[in-house]
């Protein structure tokens, strides 16, 4: 009897997002040209034709004798950014009470945003100038300076005034958490 | 064509009808040509402040529906031969007001006069729209608070899209009246600073007025209070028409108006 021992790698996976699933591997497709890859659990027709167009093998539910689990290099993607297709709208003039811009862009607004007036972006909002009014923004940060009495609300969270401690604030919101943190960064002394 | 001012505010008591008396009085006396025109339809204040509320016969309504011609209807001032005014109708309500009938009547106005003063309601309903429609400048009264400036600033954001001349891609003229100033309240920190509201609203100075008791009497009087020479506010409606004549008047500081005794002996000292 002639025989061959081979120890492969074998790459575990359960898929919980197909294609979620799928931009990971096609990322990550150098290192798994050479490993067998195990589902756990169903899996659908689009995954299989994915994976055998890349002549990637694979095997389904097999629970693995005993084996070593070693460190992993992938990369793993994070939640793409939010792009959208609309330019950048620059407002040079200031905003007083009363007056509405919505867009579904990102907006840069150089001039101040008086008391009662509203500035609601689909993108980002970076604001350089004084801000009275109402900041509403739907994408992934804003850029402002200190604000006391500006009402500021990002993806539905309303941000309290006082975490603006900067000159420049972005403000963010990362894992369902609000993240402010300083734009300006500590220039250097040279020597 | 003569310069078409609306005097505007957006919120209502700040001294709109008041300036409107003392400026287009200032102007008359610095030899011009003023007349002055109530648009507050239905709530008619500035033939009391001008001390004319019985000469009234025909008001703008009846001009503008033509029951009554412009000479007939402008009454002469008691207090100098270059103010004329036109009343507004205490009768009718803001929705008589129509862009036709309006601009014909200043059309008319602008032709006779080097002035024609437009004092706004309050508010920024259709009658303060009429008002803002044809003229080529105007004065924005407000009060050293938040309220008053915010209501200002919307009041010019709605002269900025409204204007029949920023329509024809011209710029309005804008110019602002700090009006009730009390100085020492400014200098104490508790009233908002010339340059907090020059910031947020950012148009020309015209002139700051101080707060007068005097006012209040002379409105009761029917005599501007620009006519007496020992009060602040007179003082200031004088430098501010005399700016509006064309003549470059620095602007001053309002100061405390009557401190007493002990406070002019403070005032020395501080």
């Amino acid at each position: 009897m002639q025989s061959s021992q081979y120890s492969i790698k074998v790459f575990e996976t359960q898929i919980e997002d197909d294609d979620k699933f799928i931009s990971f591997i096609e990322t990550n497709y150098e290192l798994f040209k050479n490993h067998l890859i195990l589902i756990q659990g169903n899996i659908s027709s689009n995954i299989s034709e994915f994976l055998d167009k890349l002549n990637l093998k694979y095997i389904n539910n097999i629970s693995l004798p005993k084996a070593k689990k070693i460190q992993d290099n992938f990369i793993i993607i994070k939640d793409k950014l939010k792009i959208n297709d609309y330019r950048l709208k620059i407002i040079n003039e200031a905003l007083r009470s009363g007056q509405v811009i919505e867009y579904e862009g990102d907006i840069l607004i150089t001039d101040r945003v008086n008391s009662g007036a509203k500035l609601v972006s689909g993108g980002n909002i970076i604001a350089l100038n004084i801000i009275n009014g109402d900041i509403i923004c739907n994408g992934n940060y804003i850029i402002m300076p200190q604000s006391s009495r500006s009402n500021i609300l990002i993806q539905g969270h309303k941000i309290n005034n006082l975490l603006l401690q900067h000159k420049l604030n972005k403000i963010e919101i990362i894992d369902d958490i609000v993240s402010v943190t300083s734009i300006s960064k500590k220039e250097l002394q040279w020597v | 064509m003569g310069m078409i001012i609306a005097v505007i505010s957006g919120k209502g008591g700040v001294g709109k009808t008041t300036a409107s008396a003392n400026i287009g009085l200032g102007i008359a006396l610095n030899g011009k040509k003023c007349v002055l025109v109530d648009f507050d339809i239905g709530q008619r204040n500035l033939d009391m402040i001008l001390g004319l509320e019985n000469r009234v016969v025909y008001d703008m309504v009846q001009v503008m529906d033509g029951e009554a011609t412009v000479s007939q209807a402008i009454i002469k001032s008691k207090s100098s031969p270059n103010l004329y005014f036109l009343a507004a109708s205490q009768t009718k309500d803001k929705s008589v007001l129509d862009s036709d009938k309006i601009k014909k009547l200043i059309d008319e106005l602008s032709e006779q006069f080097e002035y024609v003063i437009l004092d706004s309601p309050a508010g920024i309903e259709s009658g303060y729209e009429h008002t803002i429609e044809f003229a080529n400048s105007a004065i924005v009264v407000v009060n050293p608070e938040v309220s008053s400036i915010r209501d200002s600033d919307r009041a010019i954001g709605i002269l900025d899209s409204k204007s029949q001349k920023v329509k024809d891609g011209e710029e309005v003229a804008k110019y602002l009246i700090i009006n009730r100033i009390i100085p020492e309240m400014v200098s104490s920190g508790e009233m908002l600073s010339s340059e907090d509201i020059l910031e947020i609203l950012n148009i020309k100075l015209l002139g700051k007025v101080a707060e007068d008791k005097g006012v209040i009497d002379a409105s009761n009087q029917g005599k501007p209070i620009i006519l007496n020479p020992k009060s602040v506010a007179g003082r200031a409606y004088v430098r501010i028409s005399s700016r509006l004549c064309g003549n470059n008047i620095a602007i001053e500081e309002p100061s405390a108006s009557s401190k007493g005794i002990m406070g002019k002996f403070r005032g020395m000292f501080s």
